[in-house]
């Protein structure tokens, strides 16, 4: 039994990373956000619990990319705030990405409930 | 920025952290090194600030820092990134070396590339110091034919019965060949890249 859940612990750490990139472009299609805020609302509303630390590589990445983009705002009294936008490139990956999530859970449901029956 | 601590050991937490991230961003482009910390001090604040006030300083910093992560696995596929960027965008081969090397420690996919490019390179290596031994080992380093079969490329201890066919083109043929392969070895790295099988 520890065994099996030791396998889904790593399978789940795995569709947690390989969904991270997918979550943050969602939360960055309804507003522009800065990190901590996007981290809190990803973790909060799509339960997946990867460490904070790997989003930063991930804007940097989806920086490059040119499907994200950053502005600095002025902070709550604090240092200047880094916001991160979807660009109008990003748009375009997101209804993509979108659009293969949903064929891909569609058959992926019709398998399960195959499974089950 | 560094928050106005009240606890000195926090403070410590604090510096000992970045510290350790600095370390690890030390091989990367330094404008990009600068902007990923103070994205990270940034988020650590947010996040400690977050926290229930009443509790000491270094509970709620070690809280934030646990969810922040280590630095080593976070950072670690964004040097690799970065070496092999640079490495195969200037024909660096340090960069390449050192990218390669941090690749090796990323999961499967990155290991298997890693080790394939990283294979490919120690042979190119090889032939290069093949090149540079033929003037101080003449008779003993290069294409060498036993009878009329082929008996081996390299550097031959015992070279009884065998006879050198390319002589003084050795070091040449040898450097053109090795410049040639490490240029076609580069560029199907890079084109491995911009697919994106090969980046973090």
């Amino acid at each position: 039994m520890d065994r099996i859940e030791g396998l889904i612990g790593k399978w789940e750490v795995q569709v947690r990373k390989g969904l991270l990139e997918f979550v943050i472009l969602l939360a960055l299609h309804e507003r522009e956000q800065y990190g901590f805020e996007l981290m809190s609302g990803v973790a909060r509303r799509a339960s997946l619990d990867v460490p904070e630390g790997t989003l930063y590589p991930l804007l940097l990445r989806l920086s490059k990319d040119a499907l994200v983009s950053s502005r600095f705002e002025p902070g709550d009294g604090g240092a200047p705030r880094k916001y991160y936008a979807l660009t109008p490139e990003g748009r375009t990956a997101l209804r993509a990405m979108i659009a293969s999530w949903t064929r891909l859970n569609h058959a992926v449901s019709h398998m399960i409930a195959g499974a089950y029956r | 920025m560094m928050p106005a601590f009240e606890d000195p050991q926090a403070a410590r937490m604090w510096q000992a952290y970045f510290a350790d991230v600095a370390r690890r961003l030390k091989a990367v482009d330094p404008e990009q090194a600068r902007e990923l910390q103070a994205d990270l001090e940034a988020h650590l604040a947010d996040s400690l600030a977050s926290l229930d006030p009443t509790l000491p300083e270094c509970i709620r910093l070690d809280d934030a820092i646990r969810r922040l992560g280590r630095p080593i696995d976070y950072l670690r596929p964004v040097v690799a990134d970065d070496l092999l960027a640079r490495g195969t965008d200037g024909f660096r081969p340090i960069a390449l070396a050192r990218g390669l090397y941090q690749s090796l420690w990323l999961g499967t996919r990155w290991a298997f590339f890693g080790l394939i490019f990283g294979l490919g390179y120690l042979a190119l290596a090889c032939l290069a110091v093949l090149a540079l031994l033929k003037p101080l080992w003449p008779s003993h380093v290069g294409m060498f034919e036993k009878g009329s079969t082929f008996a081996g490329l390299g550097a031959l201890s015992d070279i009884g019965g065998t006879r050198e066919l390319l002589g003084w083109w050795f070091e040449p043929l040898a450097l053109c060949l090795t410049a040639a392969l490490y240029v076609l070895l580069t560029a199907a790295l890079r084109g491995l890249r911009k697919q994106g099988r090969f980046r973090a």
